[in-house]
């Protein structure tokens, strides 16, 4: 559903990334591992639009997103949960759900609340939160709303950066756990992760990222086995 | 009248005059939040706001529809300044964008100078009562509707951000800019939003003080610095610093004109400013005061929209 080709973004005067090719299909979770820098989020960002290409393409379906603004690759079934998070501080957690939906809200109004619900169902530690300013949430809840607004938009493709960053080992589970329901659900995922063993045991098939380019991707299986999941992370010399 | 009757003489019109900085910093401030910039021909949508709402009336037009009429001119000029000046020049830097305001600023004073002349236009007050004594201070009629258009405007302002789910996405974008976008919010539309709605209101500001200061093709020049001061004073990005700078600024210069002499008006709100500048830079709201009970420092006034980065 997905298909990137030799995409190559400039960020600054750094070459970000430097002719990327994969592909996601329908129903699979991908995830993409790598040490910091090498490229992970502006590889996600430039999906969703954030960072605009210089070169390559990116197919969604039929889309062709490349030069496309965020806020129009949304409504074409793309949503992402940013690096940090990036709520909302000061509106309520419902307002921060709620906005996940802006780009349909006027003309599917009437089922959001049924939306939310859902959401709620899939958080319920959310439900008695949802008046309070999304920056008292503890971090564990505010990654949650953050996924929930994502899932909001209710998109076709969920691109994920780094949800389990700087949170406790019991919640990297539990967000863990919500990518794999996502998953059952039917959800097609992106997740970015930099916590290597957890994002192994969710995904269907792995990229692993140099600085600027895939160095491997395959099953979680080929990628224990064949080590490259070393050298990723602690360079060529550990490979011997 | 006695000492005490001047004193509250100059309150009451710091606080007229307060009011109108305070809707134009409002202005300057909402765009701001929601641009990124300045938009400095404000001053030039009071004076087109106003000169057209007294063309509209010697026209025969009846006070409210000129009024209104003149607000939607505004309104265009504004959308129009947006889309043929600030959109396509939306990726400049920040400062390209300033001075291009600027230079509408410069054009549409020229154009207004062209159209009606140097010469000042009335408007009559839009009552005719006769003024009212209060403890020995006098408040004209009109001084009363500036006041309520600052109070509806503000309420109606709060009820948008705090109440609606348009005003909520605007708080959004404010707050973070990218994150909206993520979420399928256009910050280019906004930007055109936020012209036309600081345009209009700058407008009403105007056609609302003319009766008491009469209408000029530069009338807008100096109100629009004033609001600007205003809103340094208030924080640059804080809605509520706004309206607190503006009022504070116009009680300020009332009692420098008062107690000093009326030629240190202007003069009182550049040093206003450059103090501000100097000693507080992120402006009263940035101001901290000691609680004795908790034993820390404690922001004075909390902000109203959003505390994130941008």
């Amino acid at each position: 559903m997905l298909s990137v080709r030799n995409l190559s973004v400039l960020r600054g005067h750094i070459q970000a990334l430097n002719s990327v090719s994969f592909d996601v299909e329908v129903g699979e979770v991908v995830v993409i591992l790598g040490a910091n820098g090498v490229g992970k989020s502006t590889l996600l960002g430039s999906i969703a639009g954030l960072y605009p290409p210089t070169g390559g393409e990116i197919r969604f379906d039929l889309d062709d997103l490349v030069g496309q603004p965020p806020e129009r690759i949304v409504g074409m079934g793309i949503s992402m949960v940013p690096e940090d998070r990036q709520l909302f501080p000061a509106l309520s957690v419902r307002d921060n759900l709620m906005l996940g939906a802006f780009h349909r809200y006027r003309r599917e109004k009437a089922v959001l609340p049924d939306d939310l619900a859902g959401v709620l169902s899939l958080f319920p530690a959310l439900s008695e939160k949802l008046n309070q300013p999304a920056h008292t949430l503890s971090g564990g809840l505010q990654q949650m709303v953050a996924i929930g607004r994502a899932l909001m938009a209710k998109p076709r493709l969920l691109l994920m950066d780094e949800p389990s960053i700087g949170l406790a080992p019991l919640v990297v589970r539990e967000i863990m756990q919500t990518v794999r329901k996502l998953k059952m659900q039917g959800h097609t995922i992106v997740l970015v992760e930099q916590n290597a063993r957890a994002a192994l045991r969710v995904g269907d098939r792995v990229l692993i990222m140099e600085p600027g380019r895939v160095s491997f991707s395959g099953t979680p299986e080929e990628v224990a086995a064949s080590g490259s999941l070393h050298t990723a992370y602690l360079g060529r010399s550990a490979k011997r | 009248m006695g000492a005490e009757g001047q004193h509250i003489q100059y309150l009451i019109s710091g606080i007229t005059l307060g009011s109108i900085y305070a809707l134009i910093a409002l202005a300057l401030v909402v765009t701001f939040n929601i641009t990124g910039i300045f938009n400095l021909a404000i001053g030039e949508f009071v004076t087109i706001g106003t000169l057209s709402a007294v063309t509209l009336r010697s026209a025969g037009c009846p006070d409210v529809p000129a009024f209104v009429l003149a607000v939607l001119i505004a309104g265009v000029i504004a959308a129009t300044m947006e889309r043929a000046a600030i959109y396509p020049a939306r990726k400049a830097s920040i400062l390209t964008l300033i001075i291009i305001t600027i230079g509408v600023a410069i054009a549409l004073r020229g154009a207004a100078l062209l159209i009606w002349g140097t010469h000042p236009y009335p408007l009559p007050p839009f009552v005719d009562t006769a003024p009212i004594a209060l403890w020995g201070a006098v408040i004209i009629p009109q001084m009363l509707f500036v006041l309520g258009l600052a109070v509806v405007a503000v309420m109606l302002l709060f009820a948008f951000f705090d109440l609606t789910y348009a005003g909520k996405a605007v708080r959004a974008a404010m707050i973070n800019r990218n994150a909206a976008r993520l979420v399928g919010i256009n910050p280019a539309r906004l930007s055109l939003l936020a012209f036309v709605f600081s345009g209009m209101l700058a407008a009403l500001a105007g056609i609302f003080i003319a009766p008491i200061t009469t209408a000029t093709y530069d009338m807008g020049f100096m109100l629009g610095l004033k609001g600007f001061v205003a809103a340094i004073l208030g924080g640059v990005t804080n809605v509520k610093g706004a309206i607190v700078g503006g009022l504070l600024l116009g009680i300020i210069e009332a009692f420098a004109i008062g107690m000093l002499s009326s030629g240190m008006k202007d003069g009182i709100a550049m040093m206003v400013m450059i103090i501000v500048l100097l000693i507080c830079p992120t402006g009263i709201m940035g101001l901290r005061i000691y609680n004795k009970r908790t034993g820390s420092w404690m922001v004075w006034l909390r902000q109203k929209v959003g505390t994130g980065s941008r």
